[in-house]
């Protein structure tokens, strides 16, 4: 098992297949409307339509994948009455199902919309990192399905050596919030976090 | 308007309602003496139904509320785990409250448990508010939450108590019983005043605090202001309305005249609870996450 | 990371216990949604005693051919995870499955898989079924077939196109001539040929008259560029594999940084991972690269030595014999030809939408970078005037001397690696006769009439016969993927005039619903059979695919349908040659061992080794390098030898055929006008321009009925946020799509990501009909025209004027 777990994206090889999403999807069994793990269209930009009949653009779309960021100051931890949501001694952010109450309060907290609430049991859900696979040693679901390599995981050390410093891109929350375990590496049109250029324009996917 | 969060904005209203009453009645029982003690007689069971139903209303949100006891194991660091603990310490004391002061064996116990639960009332709006206070939720995260909570508290609280004395005032009976409902009314329109000057001020507040847009191109105040604004103004309205109705009615008594329909005092009541309602239906809408 | 291992199946019989078992299970699953699969993933861990896994494969039309390996516990799939073997090093990478694959589980424990052979009672496509025996079902085939060759000879038998179960060796709906269907009609006089493809009509049929064949780099070759222009080639949308052309893209790009300029009417999900999108108006890209010829010519940027040397029609002095003059390419690009218009971007521009300055910027890039590599999808190819665009594109890879070379393209689309496999017998056809593609609806209603020269007919100069008996075995082009629904429904619906449709499907699919005889198929996961790779750069395989699990209710697979269907037209040991489905495999497997000597001795050996990979030995492969090498050694396949920039065939072709009034089939790739394009006078009435994508939801309409796909992709009309607001339409509005065809409701996309003017709707959507006739699914081709392209006769879908409004 990793010390302390990480997840890296590069979102500029990352086409925004969703193969993560189903490859999670399938492993865990996850009823409809349940995603452990979300693909978020970026997207902004607009259009002039010049007299001339042509048309001028500065449109720029691309993709963020997440799950969960098993964070080191993890708000849904801090938010939980039951002590349901916990962090592991492998820095794993794990919901014990015996004693969720379901208040949703996790997921009322989270900006990056990790807990997902599990209508059929009652109680919350999200990405365990596939804490499973890891004890196997096999990688978890979602970076081992990703017809692009754009997802890694690994120790937080090793990815902060080979990727650097994660990027503060839109349409990420601050960092400084919850101190996610996630390395983000840009794209070509990657827009500073908290900028107002874009939006996420795939509501009704993730 | 969403309404799934039917039972927080219940359970949320009714607690408040709880703790106002107590503290309103409780402060017009020192000022009014006996005689406002017996008008508000019972407050205690009143406030307790109150607040008992609220908590009951909250296990509608649960998905799993057989694992209630658990709730309590994160008083460190969850002001929800500590909301449920001091709204169930306040339920208690209110408990404690009826039987030391009803029954004669523990009568001298009275007071302090009087302390208690006045001191945890305030207590338990204020973690409630805390509830709120989501770093990640901007439109709750500012001192508009609290406002809205102790306005509540104070509005709602001061027309139960206002109410709950009325209907125990026999009327234009005799000297001894209008001061006390003069005292009651006096005081109660004292807290209900500041509790709509609360609601008056945090409405702004938490607009403000809600305008961010986030990432997903929805702020929490345009959301409010377009889809919802009907029950928003709706709100405001019910809340001047019936307020203007309970002023109405206890000027009424103040001047000694109980032939007022006592259906206005329950008008009153009631459209000021619509109001709170419609407001507190429009709080759980104004919930927009940072982020992704 | 641990390697693939298959456990060694234990030889399951057929016995009826066993399948009743499975049956049981599978009804358990049915019954109880997920939760019985939640049990199930829950009981056995992976790689616990009860458990097993299976390698198989996807077999769907995607271009591709991705490695599934199934878990399976109680004889039911619990689990499907992808390659995971060795350290996944490009060029013996893991072959990843996509999104779709991934959802295989609910493909196949839908719960709306067919069951039992049925009948049609009533109407033609009300779907309404009765249930019979098998007997009952192959005896009606056998009976009609023999009904039909009698009334109208073998010419009136159709292989409808069907690419719904690819890859298989046996098992195999595409092409028709390799299915087990045309084993069986061959056994039996034969059947009516289509050529061309719903992907690839326009430019399969025409690249060979510029090259003499459709061949193009493959995609890892453009380490070797200096810059790489994709014209309407979307591979992060239509070639998902993670061993496939997108994982081959990125690596190529990772390695050298080489510019990406995407040209598309949409910022697709490739362009999202480029360096440039140049947004372009559908159907204009022949004006667009007329004015970057112009571009080239005006500023000395042809490759003029190349062009001398390898080229014929490019300017005057390299003319066919008998032509008049100013009928070169380079005659047309600067006005000197019969129109006169000179070709400059300020002529260009207004009519693709794409600003002077970018053009002439372009153009400079273009001819600035040695080599370039000029490539295009079949997004372009795919409209009425698609035969002329996709040859503007190559023009501009020949004017620039890019054919041949390390680094260059032939313009066309990316080429693949692939390895030699014998594949599954199925002799010759008798009938010659062959119409394209897209015109079997004619061959029902009027086929007598369709001639060599007016309707593409080859083989013969008039149709013998028009199509009464059709087969369909695992398509949804009977209605869904074909254009114009509401005709091709009223068309059907005459059972007097196509007397007999059977369909071989997994589910009652729209074209299911058209059937007369609906038989339950086997999903890949219930057979054994071998696939191979696909498209891919640097690497193929094959994957050895053991069957999972028992066929679930009384489906069968097809080569047992026709196996019993020869039996009653006494072709069955003709059909089998003795030999069971397992034998064939066997058989195939012995023939393609000189070819490729690693290949397993056994079936056995196949099942647990699993896949099989081979490495590109060579550099990445150069189209026409041989040629570029020696042209005179190694002429092309065309009249001269030479690349054909003007084609004397086209010519006469041009002067001979038979077309409709306002439609030409120019001799050198000219701008033409669509009759549904930017500048048709239709747009008056209907002012978009509507493009069916190709969307990760779907492989076409193969897993359109999974509910995880349509959570994560779900279909809506992209329309862009101008367009939407002088319509009042918000993100997520339900819209009607509509023209004098057809009418789709259909929820909103409002994006920036779509050019102004241009509304896109990804093909494949299920059609679902209600008492109006309007779609409510998003069905595209409720739109499309069943009006051919003049040269290929081919499919149009990308040309159709719609307008939008409020639902």
């Amino acid at each position: 098992m990793l010390k302390h777990p990480a997840f890296h994206i590069d979102v500029g090889t990352c086409t925004g297949c969703k193969t993560c999403m189903i490859a999670c999807k399938d492993k865990n069994d996850l009823a409809d409307g349940v995603k452990w793990r979300r693909v978020s269209e970026y997207a902004g930009g607009g259009w002039v339509k010049r007299t001339d009949g042509t048309v001028t653009q500065d449109v720029f779309a691309y993709y963020i994948s997440v799950s969960c960021n098993h964070c080191e100051d993890p708000i849904c931890v801090s938010v939980c009455p039951t002590t349901a949501m916990h962090k592991d001694e492998s820095g794993i952010v794990l919901v014990d199902t015996t004693k969720c109450i379901g208040c949703h309060y996790c997921e009322w907290a989270c900006p990056y919309r990790a807990p997902q609430y599990n209508a059929a049991a009652g109680v919350m859900s999200k990405c365990n990192f596939c804490i499973d696979y890891q004890r196997e040693g096999k990688p978890p679901a979602c970076v081992a399905a990703c017809p692009t390599r754009s997802l890694t995981f690994g120790e937080y050390d090793d990815l902060k050596k080979r990727f650097g410093e994660s990027a503060l891109m839109a349409p990420l929350p601050d960092p400084s919030i919850t101190k996610p375990n996630l390395f983000v590496t840009p794209g070509r049109t990657a827009k500073p976090m908290g900028s107002g250029n874009g939006s996420i324009s795939n509501p009704e996917e993730v | 308007m969403v309404g799934s969060e039917w039972p927080l904005v219940y359970f949320t209203i009714l607690v408040q309602m709880s703790v106002g009453l107590l503290i309103v009645s409780e402060v017009a029982c020192l000022t009014g003496g006996a005689a406002a003690r017996d008008l508000l007689r019972g407050r205690e069971s009143f406030s307790f139904v109150l607040g008992a139903v609220g908590l009951a209303f909250s296990f509608g949100h649960l998905g799993s509320p057989m694992h209630s006891p658990f709730a309590l194991f994160n008083l460190a660091h969850s002001w929800l785990s500590r909301e449920i603990l001091c709204t169930s310490i306040f339920l208690a004391s209110l408990v404690a409250l009826a039987i030391t002061r009803y029954t004669a064996t523990f009568k001298a116990f009275a007071r302090p448990v009087a302390v208690v639960a006045f001191v945890v009332g305030l207590a338990t709006v204020y973690v409630m508010s805390q509830v709120y206070m989501i770093v990640t939720v901007p439109a709750w995260n500012s001192p508009a939450t609290l406002l809205n909570f102790v306005g509540a508290a104070l509005l709602l609280g001061s027309l139960a108590a206002g109410l709950l004395a009325y209907f125990r005032w026999p009327g234009e009976d005799g000297a001894e019983t209008r001061t006390p409902i003069a005292c009651i009314m006096s005081l109660a329109l004292l807290f209900a005043g500041l509790g709509l000057l609360a609601k008056f001020i945090e409405i702004p507040i938490s607009l403000f605090a809600g305008l961010e847009t986030n990432a997903r191109g929805v702020s929490a105040t345009a959301a409010v202001l377009t889809d919802g604004l009907g029950p928003y103004v709706l709100q405001i309205v019910l809340l001047i309305v019936g307020t203007a109705l309970f002023v109405y009615v206890a000027n009424a008594a103040m001047r000694g005249n109980k032939a007022v329909l006592s259906m206005v005092g329950i008008g009153a009541f009631l459209i000021t609870l619509a109001g709170e309602v419609l407001g507190r239906f429009a709080f759980f809408d104004m919930h927009v996450l940072i982020g992704l | 990371m641990q390697n693939s291992q298959i456990s060694q199946l234990n030889e399951v019989s057929r016995r009826t216990a066993l399948k009743l078992c499975a049956t049981l299970g599978g009804l358990a699953v049915l019954g109880s949604g997920s939760g019985i699969l939640r049990a199930a993933a829950a009981s056995p861990g992976a790689g616990s005693a009860a458990e097993r896994i299976v390698t198989t494969s996807c077999h769907v039309n995607c271009g591709s051919r991705c490695v599934l390996r199934a878990h399976v516990a109680n004889d039911i799939i619990t689990r499907i995870e992808t390659d995971d073997s060795g350290t996944d090093e490009y060029g013996m990478h893991q072959v990843r499955a996509c999104l779709r694959g991934r959802s295989m589980r609910k493909r196949v424990y839908a719960p709306e898989r067919l069951k039992y052979p049925m009948i049609r009672v009533g109407k033609r496509g009300e779907a309404n079924f009765k249930r019979v025996s098998w007997d009952e079902a192959l005896d009606a085939i056998a009976a009609k077939m023999k009904d039909i060759k009698q009334r109208f000879g073998s010419e009136a038998f159709y292989l409808n196109y069907c690419t719904g179960n690819l890859g298989g060796m046996v098992s195999k709906s595409w092409p028709p001539a390799q299915t087990p269907v045309a084993r069986l009609m061959n056994c039996w006089g034969g059947y009516l040929n289509h050529y061309g493809t719903y992907s690839t009509a326009q430019i399969s049929g025409t690249m060979p008259y510029v090259y003499g064949a459709n061949l193009g780099n493959a995609i890892s070759d453009i380490v070797n560029s200096k810059l790489v222009v994709m014209f309407g080639n979307n591979p992060a949308s239509t070639r998902m594999s993670g061993g496939g052309i997108i994982h081959d893209l990125l690596v190529a790009r990772g390695k050298s940084g080489v510019r990406l300029v995407v040209v598309d009417p949409t910022y697709t999900d490739t362009a999202a991972v480029a360096d440039e999108w140049i947004p372009i108006r559908p159907g204009t890209d022949a004006a667009f690269c007329a004015a970057i010829a112009h571009v080239l010519i005006a500023e000395g940027m042809v490759d003029q030595k190349f062009l001398d040397t390898y080229c014929v029609g490019f300017d005057e002095a390299h003319m066919p014999a008998g032509i008049p003059a100013n009928s070169s390419y380079q005659a047309y690009v600067l006005g000197q030809g019969p129109d006169g218009l000179v070709k400059t971007p300020a002529w260009a521009s207004p009519i693709c939408g794409i600003p002077v300055e970018t053009i002439v910027r372009l153009a400079r890039q273009i001819g600035q970078s040695k080599p370039c590599c000029i490539s295009q999808g079949w997004g372009v190819q795919r409209h009425a005037n698609g035969e002329d665009a996709c040859r503007a594109i190559a023009t501009l890879a020949a004017l620039t001397g890019n054919v041949g070379i390390a680094g260059g393209n032939t313009g066309a689309r990316e080429g693949a690696f692939t390895i030699p496999f014998t594949l599954f017998p199925t002799l010759t056809n008798p009938v010659k006769d062959s119409i394209s593609v897209f015109m079997w609806t004619d061959a029902i209603t009027r086929g007598t009439d369709m001639t060599a020269l007016r309707d593409g007919v080859r083989g013969r100069d008039q149709l013998k016969a028009p199509i009464k008996f059709i087969w369909n075995y695992a398509g949804n082009a009977l209605i869904n993927q074909h254009s114009d629904i509401n005709r091709t429904a009223e068309i059907l619906r005459d059972d007097s005039k196509c007397e007999m449709i059977v369909v071989h499907e997994n589910f009652m699919t729209p074209s299911a619903r058209f059937a007369d005889i609906l038989l339950p198929g086997t999903i890949n996961l219930e057979e054994n059979d071998f696939t191979v790779s696909e498209a891919a750069s640097e690497m193929a395989y094959a994957i050895f695919e053991q069957k999972v699990i028992e066929p679930l209710f009384e489906s069968r697979d097809i080569y047992t349908v026709c196996a019993d269907v020869a039996k009653r037209l006494g072709v069955g040991e003709q059909f089998t040659e003795g030999r069971t489905r397992e034998q064939w495999l066997q058989y195939l497997l012995d023939q393609s061992r000189p070819g490729l000597p690693d290949l397993p001795a056994t079936l056995e050996e196949a099942w647990k080794l699993g896949v099989l990979k081979v490495k590109n030995p060579g550099p990445p492969y150069v189209a026409f390098k041989t040629f570029r090498d020696d042209p005179v050694a190694n002429p092309l396949a065309t009249p001269s030898g030479k690349i054909e920039i003007f084609s004397k065939k086209l010519w006469d072709i041009g002067h001979s055929w038979e077309l409709p009034a306002g439609e030409r089939i120019p001799a050198v790739p000219e701008f033409t006008e669509e009759p549904e394009g930017y500048l048709s006078p239709l747009r008056s009435k209907f002012p978009l321009q509507l493009v069916t994508f190709h969307y990760k939801q779907r492989t076409h309409s193969t897993y359109g009925n999974v509910p995880w796909l349509k959570e994560v992709a779900p279909q809506e009309l992209w329309i862009n946020p101008i367009d939407a607001d002088t319509r009042s339409i918000r993100h997520g509005d339900p819209v009607r799509v509509f023209n004098d065809r057809g009418t789709s409701v259909i929820a909103a996309k409002v994006t920036p990501r779509v050019m102004p003017g241009v509304v896109l709707l990804p093909e494949g959507a299920w059609y679902a009909p209600d008492g109006a006739g309007h779609d409510h699914a998003g069905s595209a081709n409720m739109l499309t025209s069943q009006h051919p392209s003049p040269l290929t006769k081919g499919n149009p879908q990308h040309s159709s004027l719609v307008e939008v409004a409020r639902a």
